[in-house]
Parts: structure tokens; C-alpha cells; sequence
């Protein structure tokens, strides 16, 4: 990859220095992506049948957890193997307000969306003493200990069963349908958190994050307040997963505890890590993978072993992402870019 | 008193099984710096091939060695092969790559065999030792008689060869270990080689008493993590201790605490963890010289 990428550029011009017009392009382009992104994701409504804008729904609310794993991990370099107990907690939060409060979808989402942040400032405390592989096991308990509770507190989860959602209805003036309407919503919301997420990683909180990441000693005496910085990004990330939890809830209308078993947390991390645990559209990758490859997978084995097949294909394709594809399926996308764009890249933040 | 010192010898020989898998973790731990969640896959794996060869008509006597002896040579080829790459690397690689093999190597059992669950008849038979009122089985007398004579063996191996001693020279500080002359790559794959062999042990200590099926290992796997976070993850007597401690503290809360038995029995091992990684994150018997990560 790299003797084509010095070939297909012009001499010397990889030892350009960043100029300001360049940088300033390049944040234009930026933007014009993320428009682009808004745009082309808003139009999928109108082509796609209900039923595929219902497997996007799910993409788009799983993205929300990936990306919470891009913000968690690849940006400030902590590990959760818990981030589906989180997405569990943010649906089983919906489910109960909606089954047994009678309350509408978007009081829920948000409760669901306040419960997580307090949850999430409750596990930064253990994520501020602890090592990153610590803090993996600590987190991987809860990824265990999850879909067990919500089996066993039967008055509240409804057991095994679980609970089922009413169903999200498109606002009689739209002239959308309940799928398109709920997609919408969906998609809406991962932008807006994605979004949000990158605009708040850039520049000054970026580079503390990269500091963070690489040696927290080493940013404490760079001045960065590293506590501060933790838990906000532990929070936000926490967060985030429990509003994807929430809607992924209103999508599927359900909160079992099948859907959040402990390997569903490690498939987020497959997912972040194999879409780019560094890039935002590599969340949506992830996303993307974790709801179609499972499928793929058993239409390619028999049925009865196609879950174990999809296992055996995930574990294949993380160990070739971590070979081959530090940074993922993005970072593969983004160098074949690249070769066309014929100039440096501008030194970007998140480095 | 008589029924809790009961419970007591029979933690005490559960505990056996723990603290040789946090005796696998621990070794791996100090020598690479990973945590192998894939450990307690890979001892399912030993104990399947175990059982494939006792149904085959071999003599469990002969079986156990040859599985042991090929779960070493499958440790280190894993370790050579799909763990090299990664390490050094971020924590992350680190982590996802033993996520990995769980997945993998979890899956690849299910297919390869199956996801019911298979008796496995006890090496030691099926009867019952009386020590005055207390009754114990011989399997669970066996295995712990097995389970201390790897624990001492993989002492000595440590203390008195040089092998041992240039493992461990590895594990405390690789850089100026390369200055001495001695190659860490291999001595790594052999942690590994080690550290399959004894879960390998493990497994087939434990078939007889949860039966071998794909999952057989996840609830004690869970127990030797924490049993590792008790003891100090790079520490090979915190390890062994800490699983006893883990086994004893099973039995007593599953008997006495009621809310405690069957599947939330879990909690013990998680409360562990919580506890320990909060209030003293190297554990009872961790140094800060062995803790990397």
C-alpha cells in the first residue's frame, strides 16, 4: 500500500508543511462530508422497503454504542467490555418507563439517556483508578452479570420474556411511514451524537485526549486535568450507548435479556475495532457489521451452527483487523482515498 | 461444625481447579502482560480432546498426559502464531486479542463437538472416602492430590531450572533479560506452552465434577480471574492462593448466604473483583514490579 501511495504522488509534496489555506480546506471538507453524510443517510428513507430501514434502524442505534467505543477507547484509550450491559441498561430503562409508567417514547429515550449519564459518572470512579485492562475486567463483569439480572428481577424486567414496547407511531403530517419514521429518528439521533462527539474531540480537548491516551503521567504535567477529562468521557460515552440501548429498544419493541448477553458487549468491541476504533464513520461500520455479518454468517452454515460460525468469522476478522487493519475498515477507506486526493493530509487531532 | 468443616475441604478442592487457572492467567499475565480470557476456552478444548480419546476406548491414565502435552503445544502455537503479532502494543489489541480467541476458539468447540453437555467419569472412581464424619469423593480428594502436585511442580520449575529462572528473568524485566543473552520470544511461548499445559490439567480435574461441554469453563474462569485479582495478577503463589480462598468462600457463602445459590452465586467472584481492583488494585500478594499494564 505504501510503494503505490509514493508513486501516485508528486515529488517532494508529501514534505509540504500544513499551510493555513490547506488546513482551512480541509475543515471545509469536513463539514461538506458530515452534510453529505446528513443528507445521503435522510434520502435512504424514500428507496429503502420498511423492512431494510428497519435492519438500518438497528445499524444506526448499534452505531451509537460502537461510536461510544470510538469516544472510550480509541480516543482516550480506556477499555469497556461492558458498553452492551450500558445498551441493556438504556433499553430495559424504556421498556419499564413505557410498559409500566405509560410513558410516550421520547420521555423514555431521554430518562433512559439520564439514567445512563448518572450511571456513567457512578463507573467513572473505579475508571479513574484503574489501568486499562482493570478497568476492562471490571467492566466485563457487568457485561456478565447483565442479562442475569434482568432475568432474575422478574417483577420489574419481566424474567426471561422480558417486555414488550408499543410500537412508535409517525405523526399523522409527515406522510411517513411508522419504519420510515422511526429510521428517521434514528439516524437523527446517531448523527447528532456523532457529531457531537467529533466536534468535541477536535483541537484543544482532542490532543489532551491523545495525551490522555498515550501517558496519562505525562499529560497530568502537560497540564491537562486528567480527571475532569475521564469522566466527562466516560460519561458521554455511557451515555451515548444507553441512548442507542433506548431506541434499539423502540426499534426491535422488545427488552429481553437474550438480546444483551455478555458476548454482545465483545461484539461491540469486534465492531469498533474492526470499522476503526478511531473514526466516527468506522462506528457506523461497526454498526453495519454487527447487525448484517451475524445474518451472512448463517445464510452461508447450516442453520444449527450458524451463530457459532458467525463467532469463528467475527474472531477471524478481529484478529485480521488487528494484524493487518490498525485502524480498521475506515483506515483502509481513508488511505484508498488518499491515493486520490494527491496531497498531504493535514495532521489531524485525533493522531 | 462438622458440615462446615464439609464445605470447607470440598472449597478447598473446587479451589484447586480455580488456582490452577489463575496459576495459567498469572503466567501469562507476568510474561506478556496479557490477560487470557481465551484461558478457560482453551481448557474445554483440552478437556473435549480428552474425553474424544477415553470414548475412543484410550486409558485415562494414558489420555491425561497426551492432552496435556498437547495442550502445551497448541499454547504455544497459539501464542507464536496469532498472539505475537499484538504483543507490546496498546492495551486494547491486548484485550481484543484474547477476546478473540474466546470467541474463536468458543465457537470452534461448538462446531467441532457440540453444545451438550457429556459425563465424564471421574480418574479417581466414583467412591467415597470417610475421614471419621466427614465424607469426601475420591475425585475430590484426586484432584486436589493433582492439583498440589502441578502447583509444587510448576514451583520447582520456577525456583530450580534454568528455564524457569530465565522466564522469570523475562517477565521482570525483558530489555536488559535480551542484554543477558537470552531470547524472549521463545521463553514467552513457553509461558504459554505452561500455562495451557496446567489449564489443561485444570480442565480435565474439573470434567468430572461439571461434566465437559462448551461452556463449562466460563463460571470458573470468572472465579480465577478474580482468584488472580485477589492473589496479584503477576503473582503465581497469589494466584494459587486466591483460587483457594475463591473456593472456600463459594462453598461457604453458596451454603450459607441464601439468596447466594445457583446462578447469582456469581456475585461472590464479582464482589472480589470489585473490592480488590478499588481497595488495592495489585493485590494481597502483587509488587508493583510485576503489574504492567
Amino acid at each position: 500500500m505504501s510503494t503505490t501511495l509514493s508513486t501516485s504522488t508528486p515529488p517532494g509534496s508529501g514534505l509540504q508543511p500544513t499551510t493555513r489555506r490547506s488546513l482551512l480546506r480541509h475543515v471545509t471538507g469536513t463539514k461538506l462530508r458530515w452534510a453529505a453524510a446528513v443528507i445521503g443517510g435522510f434520502l435512504l428513507t424514500y428507496p429503502l422497503s420498511d423492512y431494510e430501514l428497519f435492519r438500518l434502524s438497528q445499524v444506526t442505534t448499534t452505531a451509537l454504542a460502537v461510536g461510544s467505543l470510538v469516544l472510550l477507547t480509541g480516543m482516550s484509550g480506556q477499555i469497556s467490555a461492558g458498553q452492551g450491559a450500558i445498551f441493556g441498561l438504556g433499553a430495559y430503562t424504556t421498556a419499564v418507563l413505557m410498559d409500566h409508567g405509560g410513558w410516550g417514547w421520547v420521555p423514555a429515550v431521554l430518562a433512559a439517556g439520564v439514567v445512563t449519564f448518572v450511571v456513567g459518572l457512578i463507573l467513572s470512579v473505579p475508571a479513574l483508578r484503574l489501568g486499562p485492562l482493570h478497568l476492562g475486567l471490571v467492566t466485563l463483569t457487568f457485561a456478565v452479570l447483565m442479562p442475569l439480572i434482568a432475568t432474575r428481577w422478574q417483577s420489574v424486567t419481566g424474567g426471561t420474556f422480558g417486555l414488550s414496547l408499543a410500537p412508535v407511531h409517525s405523526p399523522a403530517g409527515l406522510h411517513l411511514s411508522d419504519a420510515q419514521f422511526l429510521y428517521v429518528v434514528t439516524f437523527a439521533v446517531m448523527m447528532a451524537c456523532l457529531g457531537f462527539a467529533a466536534w468535541w474531540t477536535r483541537g484543544r480537548t482532542g490532543r489532551a485526549l491523545a495525551a490522555l491516551r498515550s501517558n496519562p503521567i505525562m499529560a497530568r504535567t502537560q497540564g491537562v486535568d486528567t480527571k475532569r477529562l475521564s469522566i466527562m468521557v466516560f460519561t458521554l460515552a455511557t451515555t451515548m450507548a444507553g441512548l442507542g440501548g433506548a431506541l434499539n429498544a423502540l426499534v426491535l419493541q422488545s427488552a429481553i435479556p437474550d438480546s444483551y448477553p455478555f458476548v454482545f458487549s465483545l461484539s461491540l468491541l469486534t465492531g469498533a475495532v474492526v470499522g476503526g476504533v478511531r473514526s466516527w464513520v468506522g462506528a457506523v461500520i461497526g454498526g453495519a457489521y454487527i447487525v448484517y455479518v451475524p445474518s451472512f454468517a448463517s445464510e452461508l452454515a447450516t442453520s444449527r451452527s450458524g451463530g457459532q460460525w458467525a463467532q469463528v468469522i467475527s474472531a477471524a476478522l478481529l484478529l485480521t483487523a488487528l494484524y493487518f487493519a490498525p485502524a480498521g475498515l475506515a483506515g483502509i477507506g481513508a488511505r484508498v482515498a488518499r491515493l486520490f486526493h494527491r496531497r498531504p493530509v493535514a495532521a489531524r487531532a485525533t493522531h | 461444625m462438622t458440615e462446615f468443616v464439609q464445605q470447607l475441604l470440598g472449597g478447598f478442592a473446587t479451589g484447586s481447579v480455580y488456582a490452577l487457572l489463575a496459576l495459567s492467567l498469572s503466567v501469562i499475565y507476568s510474561g506478556t502482560g496479557i490477560l487470557n480470557f481465551a484461558q478457560g476456552a482453551m481448557a474445554v478444548v483440552s478437556a473435549f480432546i480428552c474425553l474424544t480419546l477415553a470414548t475412543d476406548g484410550w486409558s485415562l491414565w494414558l489420555a491425561i498426559p497426551v492432552v496435556i502435552a498437547l495442550s502445551a503445544i497448541m499454547g504455544a502455537v497459539v501464542e507464536r502464531i496469532l498472539v505475537k503479532p499484538v504483543e507490546g502494543q496498546p492495551p486494547l489489541a491486548l484485550f481484543t486479542v484474547t477476546a478473540a480467541l474466546l470467541l474463536g476458539i468458543g465457537g470452534l468447540v461448538s462446531i467441532i463437538w457440540d453444545n451438550e453437555q457429556h459425563a465424564f467419569a471421574s480418574p479417581f472412581g466414583s467412591e467415597a472416602v470417610h475421614l471419621g464424619p466427614i465424607v469426601l469423593t475420591a475425585q475430590q480428594l484426586g484432584s486436589t492430590g493433582v492439583a498440589v502436585v502441578v502447583m509444587v511442580a510448576v514451583a520447582v520449575f520456577f525456583r530450580y531450572t534454568d528455564l524457569g529462572l530465565c522466564m522469570r528473568a523475562v517477565a521482570i524485566n525483558a530489555p536488559s533479560a535480551v542484554l543477558l543473552g537470552i531470547r524472549p520470544g521463545i521463553l514467552i511461548a513457553a509461558g504459554w506452552a505452561l500455562a495451557a499445559g496446567v489449564g489443561a490439567v485444570a480442565g480435565i480435574m474439573a470434567a468430572p465434577t461439571l461434566s465437559v461441554s462448551s461452556n463449562m469453563m466460563d463460571g470458573p474462569l470468572l472465579l480465577a480471574l478474580a482468584a488472580a485479582a485477589l492473589g496479584g495478577f503477576g503473582s503465581r503463589v497469589g494466584a494459587v492462593m486466591g483460587g483457594l480462598t475463591i473456593g472456600v468462600l463459594d462453598a461457604l457463602t453458596g451454603r450459607y448466604i441464601p439468596g447466594l445459590s445457583g446462578d447469582l452465586s456469581i456475585m461472590l467472584p464479582f464482589a472480589v473483583i470489585w473490592v480488590v481492583l478499588m481497595v488495592r488494585p495489585l493485590g494481597v500478594f502483587g509488587q508493583a514490579s510485576a503489574v504492567r499494564a
